[in-house]
């Protein structure tokens, strides 16, 4: 199958980690764990992984991030008490499960 | 030899830097950077970037008020369960700094202002445990320090902001028995009650001034439900494309921006979604690059041709300190090869 994304792992250090020029060439997707989705195949989705030191991973191995920190925060959700998981600001709720694409 | 002048009729201008508002077609020449360029008519696509990163302060829930280049943040929660904070910080279009906090720890407050040095802050919701629940207190920032001013009159969190220090509005909001559609308009010392929201509602993103704003979703319902004000009445006009809540909303009335949001049904249910509102309907654009609701917003007066998306809830449900930089659309240039 042909990889429509590709997947690294980077800090966002703030400004000039992503820079207009930048976001309007490709589209990003920032993720749980300093994951990002770019474009698989793209010169500018590759020049800007290197740009950020990006650590390339596989889907897989993205998803395994994303699900580490996103199971953290839904346990995190359960040890509350029912009082707190109703909270004035009602969007405030469970983290759901991502499923990044191949 | 073919000339310019002789095909076209016209010498091509010289500048030193681009016209700020070329028409279609128009050729010139860039005697800085030794190039011609022409509009041609297409339009680039807004975009986000990032911008600096919050300090220390808790990141969603925030009152945020300014210019892309001049905001602040103040206030607000960290969730599960969520802490009111005092903490305020300026953004100065590269970094954020902290500054004097709040005298009073709340999150779920709304700030309006024109700039990082002039502002209110109001309303908001108590820290948990403290048995402070909805407040209907207004603090003023005048650049160094929060003084407390006059309270409004309807105790409530999370109420639609707009206008600056001494013209602003407080739209609807959560009361202590649930959504109101109350609006107050501040005159720069006191409240007073203006006309109500046609749908009772809180938490939305809202902008603009006391005689001309625009307030759009909701805190707790998933809708695209938005209103205009014209100073005295609230009216019903076209809905988002994208039915979500706690989207974030920066500009004018007649040229705005809403942003990031939430629809619990979906996975992952936080959203990048971004829409412009043109004076008469919202169209699609170009997506966060990182997806984002209950956030905050500073754009007074710039409409939806820059702005700055602040803190909010990510997608894993975490509070985040990251600031996302919009720069609207603009006339595509061309750069003509001389090769």
């Amino acid at each position: 199958m042909t990889k429509t994304y590709q997947y690294c792992v980077a800090e966002n250090w703030g400004k000039g980690f992503i820079d207009h020029g930048e976001s309007s060439k490709i589209t990003f997707v920032g993720l749980p764990g300093n994951v990002w989705q770019v474009p698989a195949h793209n010169k500018n989705g590759n020049l800007w992984i290197a740009k950020v030191a990006g650590i390339v991973k596989t889907k897989d191995e993205a998803q395994a991030i994303v699900d580490t920190e996103v199971q953290a925060a839904q346990a995190a959700w359960d040890a509350l008490p029912d009082a707190q998981k109703a909270p004035a600001i009602e969007n405030i709720t469970r983290p759901t499960d991502i499923t990044l694409e191949e | 030899m073919a000339t310019y002048i002789g095909t076209h009729g016209g010498k091509i201008q010289n500048y030193s830097s681009d016209p700020s508002n070329p028409v279609e077609g128009e050729v010139w020449y860039n005697s800085t950077s030794n190039v011609i360029k022409m509009e041609t008519g297409a339009i680039t696509a807004g975009s986000w970037a990032t911008g600096g990163n919050m300090n220390n302060i808790t990141k969603f829930d925030n009152a945020t008020f300014g210019i892309l280049t001049a905001a602040l943040a103040a206030g607000g929660g960290d969730t599960g369960p969520p802490t009111g904070g005092q903490d305020t910080e300026l953004y100065n279009g590269t970094n954020w700094t902290e500054v004097n906090n709040l005298n009073t720890s709340r999150y779920s407050l709304r700030g309006a202002g024109a700039s990082s040095s002039s502002g209110i802050a109001f309303g908001g919701y108590g820290p948990a445990g403290t048995g402070n629940p909805n407040l209907n207190v207004t603090e003023q920032w005048n650049g160094t320090n929060w003084t407390s001013v006059n309270n409004m009159n309807q105790t409530a969190q999370v109420r639609g902001p707009a206008g600056i220090v001494t013209a602003a509005l407080a739209i609807g909001g959560g009361g202590p028995s649930g959504s109101i559609a109350n609006t107050e308009q501040w005159n720069g010392t006191n409240w007073t009650e203006v006309g109500d929201l046609n749908v009772v509602n809180s938490g939305m993103a809202s902008f603009g001034t006391t005689t001309a704003a625009l307030a759009t979703s909701s805190g707790s319902t998933v809708t695209g439900a938005t209103e205009s004000y014209n100073g005295s009445n609230w009216t019903e006009v076209n809905d988002l494309n994208t039915s979500r809540r706690g989207v974030g909303g920066f500009g004018t009335q007649t040229s705005g921006l809403a942003y990031g949001g939430q629809v619990p049904s979906d996975s992952p249910n936080t959203k990048a979604n971004t829409e412009q509102w043109n004076g008469s309907n919202w169209t699609e654009t170009t997506d966060l690059n990182i997806a984002v609701r209950t956030v905050g917003g500073a754009s007074y007066n710039t409409g939806n041709s820059s702005g700055l998306s602040i803190g909010g809830i990510n997608s894993s449900g975490n509070a985040q300190g990251y600031a996302q930089e919009w720069a609207g659309e603009s006339p595509s240039v061309k750069t003509i090869s001389t090769d």
